[in-house]
């Protein structure tokens, strides 16, 4: 919505990265470590996305759940033609990678403020370069709360790194269907809020999950008082190209590849609000 | 009351005689589990060949029935019913209730009677939207209505009168659907099928009713076959280095362009119109201009004066595209036909790169930069300069430019014509596009036909311009010439066809997300998107990754894309904008409205392709004028002509 | 500390909070203890303080099913309100549970006897069913499942 700050960029073909790393998250969910085969992208920043390439198949968008240096992580989630090919990829195999695309969470605009961290799902995949840039800066915010919902606990990612999150944070994680095993809390993600010790109106909150779960959880955290412009809410639309150009991912007066996906819960509430905009 | 159809339960034996059109599967209950229908047939058929008289009994109809079945509910609007029948081309829709109970059939007939009225119901209603002209006598037999008198306007009027009049709104499928016989009696069944495959006029109906005549829309899928065939010669080109033209912002307003002299002004006549397609050949350029062909003025590479469409005019209307002859043959008294220059210079299907799997799997990608055609376009009105210009900041504007587009639009040379006869359908002046023309070109045209000779008065806009200038056989632009060409297009700013309203149009589409207008749109719109083929911003793609034999290697093409495909808004299970609704919504307010928030101007330029081109003659202005009295709260249609 | 107290009893006000609370007692519960089961007498309810309790369904051949679980600060029970006063989920603690227990016959005397505690009471459960009925609803629509956004693709 405003005027580039850089130089204009070509908007380029995909760059050649090699699966260095590949790890069933869950059944239909992998999360893959990509490293460049010669020049690295520029940087990508926790919120971003790139648009992979799967090749003669297409590209869709994946946001990074972890950036390292040059590498870049993705979980991707077998739902489609290229979804399902970027899942079967191997180790030693080459995608093409386009980006970084999009806003950032931009966590360092809210130091000082509480941390609340609300993903449903895979929403949890674009969180975790987040967290993991709270965690590694103690002291820099207040408190942190990372508030997670799954369908089944077989479906829970990261669930090993989750457990370490604990030691900088509190991580209170949910499940809609529970099986005979779990033993932690059962409903949705919502109902975590009460569960989380923050003062809402010195609170940044990040969200990250279907549509209907980012409403009901924004919804409720402005009736606790937290300012809806310190809600960053992580929107999803139809996006192709990346760069603007192709006009798929329109959310009223935002083009969510370029002015998304992440926007405050200021721009995302009245666009949500009509149905089918 | 229609005459009932037959249904069958799940295991039923099906036999050939039963097998209407399709005919629906019930439980034991009356619940509709599914439809057998010719095609289910067809399938057994082609799979059995001549066995299948003998065959079909031996399976059931639930073997054979297809599901998940498409329905309507028996409250939906007949608009409702029709669009669902569109979208899945059923010829026949099972009407449910609320419980998913099978209450009847509605075909495609069915729903087109609805718009078939009585003569006395036509004649009074227009004779009442004509209650001030009361001098006109309305007679209507069979359908055909013969008007007598002085008309107050012009025909349009009463063919939107008619379109207004056509509709069909209020009514439910409840008061149309056939009641449905249950099961188990064969020879009643036998019966009805029969009727129903004597009845016959199933296949020649359509599910809206068809406004134009034939012979007026022999462009029915025209833009789109258009656009892509008439791509140029290429020829070779020349790298002209940067140039100093490149711009982004442009003013609003047009009239206050008009008539500046820049470096080199001069007045032509037809033989130096032919020496400026030879001068910018000469140059290497591919010269593009209006030519006549397949009954419209189309946008192809010529090559010699004579090609351009002297003496030819055009007449159009809302769905309405006519070639006139011209007593004066002026090349440039027509305006926009059904391609814009976006053809050449964002064309509709182009590869962006391809990649190889090399034998270690290694992936080697190749930008496509083809070395494009440097062009020279001919003719660009105005409202189309500022389209380029609208189309460069969405392409090369942002934080990433579009380097095939951003090439061609580089090298291209712009001619520009000012505008002297606008077109019924034309609304520049309100989109402050024109007549005159605005910044951006490297000559500017102004054609001059009077006592004195048939001429254009030939403006410099570059210094490539200024120099191509000076290559043509030509003469000083004398005052007489001057004033003429000026007088000329101020009186064209005062024929323009339409206008929008004269307010904030971004805040206009803004606050009427939910108007109920959009709902009188989509009854009428079939989301064919010919509005958006023409429209000379809509900038819009879509990518197709294709693959060769071997497997080896890969292309990635991209495409002009509409978003009035339902698949535009794809999304995980289905389109985020599925009604048409939404989508023709979707369209006009990016054009009026958020374009000014994602690249800061109007998507919109007023050349009013969009209202010629589109089917059921739709008209942009019309729906912006409704919407606007939507939100001051006199909602009430007017079958005015919005001026 | 500023944070605000979430939970039933943050959304009551002051007055009425105190009244009830001087209508309860302390109470624990070892993990694993059954609370109430499904169509018992609604007899008391409880407001817990810490731990967690699993609202459950009686399904025949099958582990009870878990439908929800209520941490501390929310209200357990609410069906001691309403006729017929029977209880239609069983509740069961997951682990060590403290909690503030309460005479449900005393507390509907005393919301029967005072208009203004009854209303404040009545309207925060109310609050608790309608939220409790709003994620329920969301769960409905197996945000989740294969499909499903969340992730851009």
């Amino acid at each position: 919505m405003t005027e580039p700050a850089a130089a204009p960029r070509p908007a380029a073909a995909p760059v050649p990265y090699r699966v260095t790393e590949r790890e069933e998250a869950t059944p239909d969910t992998a999360t893959i470590v990509l490293e460049p085969v010669r020049r690295p992208l520029e940087p990508f920043a926790p919120g971003q996305f790139a648009m992979v390439y799967a090749f003669g198949v297409g590209d869709i968008p994946l946001s990074v759940s972890a950036v390292d240096g040059p590498r870049l992580t993705h979980t991707v989630r077998r739902v489609g033609a290229t979804s399902g090919a970027l899942h079967a990829l191997r180790t030693g195999d080459t995608v093409g990678v386009r980006g970084p695309f999009g806003t950032g969470w931009e966590l360092p605009a809210v130091a000082g403020l509480d941390l609340l961290v609300v993903a449903g799902g895979i929403g949890l995949a674009p969180l975790r370069p987040l967290v993991r840039e709270a965690l590694s800066a103690p002291g820099r915010y207040g408190r942190f709360n990372v508030l997670v919902g799954a369908r089944e606990p077989g479906e829970l990612l990261y669930r090993a790194e989750a457990r370490g999150w604990r030691a900088g944070g509190e991580v209170h994680i949910t499940v809609d269907r529970p099986d005979e095993h779990w033993q932690g809390e059962v409903g949705v993600v919502t109902t975590l809020l009460d569960r989380a010790v923050f003062e809402p109106r010195t609170t940044a909150a990040f969200i990250c999950g279907p549509e209907p779960m980012i409403r009901a959880t924004a919804a409720d955290l402005v009736h606790r008082g937290v300012a809806p412009d310190l809600i960053r809410v992580s929107l999803e639309r139809n996006m192709q190209c990346g760069s603007g150009h192709c006009g798929h991912c329109q959310l009223g007066p935002l083009l969510l590849c370029r002015d998304g996906p992440v926007v405050t819960w200021t721009q995302a509430r009245p666009l949500l609000l009509v149905r089918e905009l | 009351m229609p005459h009932p159809l037959p249904a069958c339960g799940p295991r039923t034996a099906t036999t050939g005689e039963v097998l209407v059109s399709a005919q629906p599967v019930l439980t034991g209950d009356g619940r509709l589990i599914g439809v057998v229908s010719e095609s289910d047939l067809v399938a057994v058929e082609a799979a059995g060949g001549n066995e299948v008289p003998r065959r079909a009994p031996e399976l059931t109809a639930e073997q054979l029935m297809s599901v998940p079945t498409v329905t309507v509910h028996e409250d939906a609007s007949i608009a409702q019913a029709a669009r669902t029948m569109g979208q899945s081309r059923p010829k026949r829709l099972p009407v449910i209730d609320g419980e998913a109970w099978l209450t009847g059939i509605v075909s495609r007939s069915d729903l087109l009677k609805v718009c078939l009225r009585e003569d006395g119901d036509v004649a009074a209603q227009l004779l009442a939207a004509l209650a001030p002209a009361a001098a006109i006598e309305v007679k209507a037999a069979q359908g055909r209505v013969t008007l007598d008198g002085a008309a107050p306007e012009s025909c349009a009027v009463l063919e939107r009168l008619i379109r207004t009049g056509a509709r069909c709104r209020g009514r439910r499928v409840r008061e149309l659907r056939r009641p449905v016989i249950p099961g188990d009696r064969p020879a009643r069944r036998r019966r009805v099928a029969r009727a129903i495959a004597g009845g016959g006029p199933v296949a020649a109906l359509r599910s809206r009713p068809r406004r134009c005549r034939v012979d007026d829309v022999r462009w029915r899928c025209g833009p789109r076959r258009a656009a892509v065939r008439a791509g140029a010669r290429a020829a070779p080109c020349r790298p002209d280095g940067p140039r100093a033209y490149w711009r982004n912002g442009f003013p609003r307003g047009g009239q206050e362009w008009a008539m500046t002299d820049g470096g080199g002004t001069a007045v032509i006549d037809r033989s130096g119109m032919g020496a400026l397609i030879a001068a910018l050949a000469a140059r290497g350029r591919t010269v593009v201009g209006p030519t006549v062909r397949d009954g419209a003025i189309v946008l192809a590479g010529i090559s010699r004066d004579e090609e351009l469409p002297y003496g030819w005019g055009v007449e159009l209307e809302a769905g309405r595209y006519r070639l006139r002859a011209r007593e004066d043959g002026a090349a440039f008294a027509h305006s926009a036909g059904p391609q814009s220059w976006k053809t050449f210079l964002h064309p509709p299907r182009e590869r962006q790169w391809s990649a190889d799997r090399g034998p270690d799997g290694e992936l080697v990608v190749t930008e496509d930069r083809p070395l494009s055609p440097s062009y020279a376009f001919l003719g660009v009105r105005p409202c189309d300069l500022r389209a380029i210009a609208v189309q460069d900041r969405v392409l090369t504007g942002g934080m990433y430019t579009d380097p095939a587009y951003r090439g061609r639009r580089e090298r291209a040379f712009l001619v520009a014509v000012e505008c002297t006869e606008p077109g019924a359908t034309c609304f520049c002046v309100s989109m402050g596009t024109g007549p005159a023309v605005g910044p951006g070109y490297d000559l500017a045209l102004t054609e001059v036909i009077d006592a004195d000779g048939h001429r254009f008065l030939v403006r410099a806009g570059s210094e490539e311009g200024e120099s191509v200038l000076a290559e043509l056989p030509r003469r000083d632009a004398d005052l007489a010439t001057r004033t003429v060409a000026r007088e000329r297009v101020a009186e064209a700013a005062d024929r323009m066809g339409r206008s929008m309203p004269l307010v904030d149009l971004r805040q206009l589409m803004g606050e009427t997300l939910t108007a109920e207008r959009w709902d009188d749109v989509a009854a009428r719109c079939l989301t064919c998107g010919n509005c958006t083929m023409v429209c000379p911003t809509c900038f819009c793609t879509t990518v197709e990754d294709v693959t060769d034999l071997t497997g080896d290697h890969a292309e990635r093409w991209r495409r002009w894309e509409s978003c009035f495909d339902r698949d535009f808004s794809h999304l995980h299970d289905g389109p985020v904008r599925d009604s048409s609704r939404s989508r023709y919504r979707q369209w006009a307010t990016h054009k009026l409205g958020t374009w000014f928030d994602q690249f800061g101007s109007s998507g919109c330029v007023g050349c009013g392709r969009c209202i010629v081109w589109c089917p059921v003659g739709i008209d942009i202005t019309e729906e912006a004028h409704a919407l606007d009295r939507e939100r001051q709260g006199n909602a009430p249609l007017h079958l005015e002509r919005p001026r | 500390m500023t944070v605000i107290q979430h939970g039933f009893l943050g959304a009551l006000p002051p007055g009425p909070r105190d009244r009830l609370l001087a209508l309860g007692h302390e109470v624990s519960f070892p993990g694993g203890a059954r609370v109430f089961e499904e169509g018992g007498a609604a007899d008391r309810f409880w407001i817990i303080r810490s731990g967690l309790v699993a609202l459950d369904v009686h399904v025949p051949g099958r582990r009870a099913a878990v439908v929800e679980t209520l941490g501390g600060g929310e209200l357990l029970g609410w069906s001691w309100l309403f006729e017929p006063y029977q209880w239609h989920l069983g509740a069961q603690t997951r682990g060590p549970v403290l909690a503030c227990e309460f005479d449900a016959e005393r507390v509907r005397a005393a919301v029967r006897d005072d208009p203004a505690f009854g209303l404040a009471v009545t309207d925060c459960v109310a609050q608790v069913i309608a939220r409790r009925l709003k994620a329920t609803r969301t769960r409905l629509l197996d945000l989740y499942g294969p499909g499903a956004g969340g992730e851009p693709g």
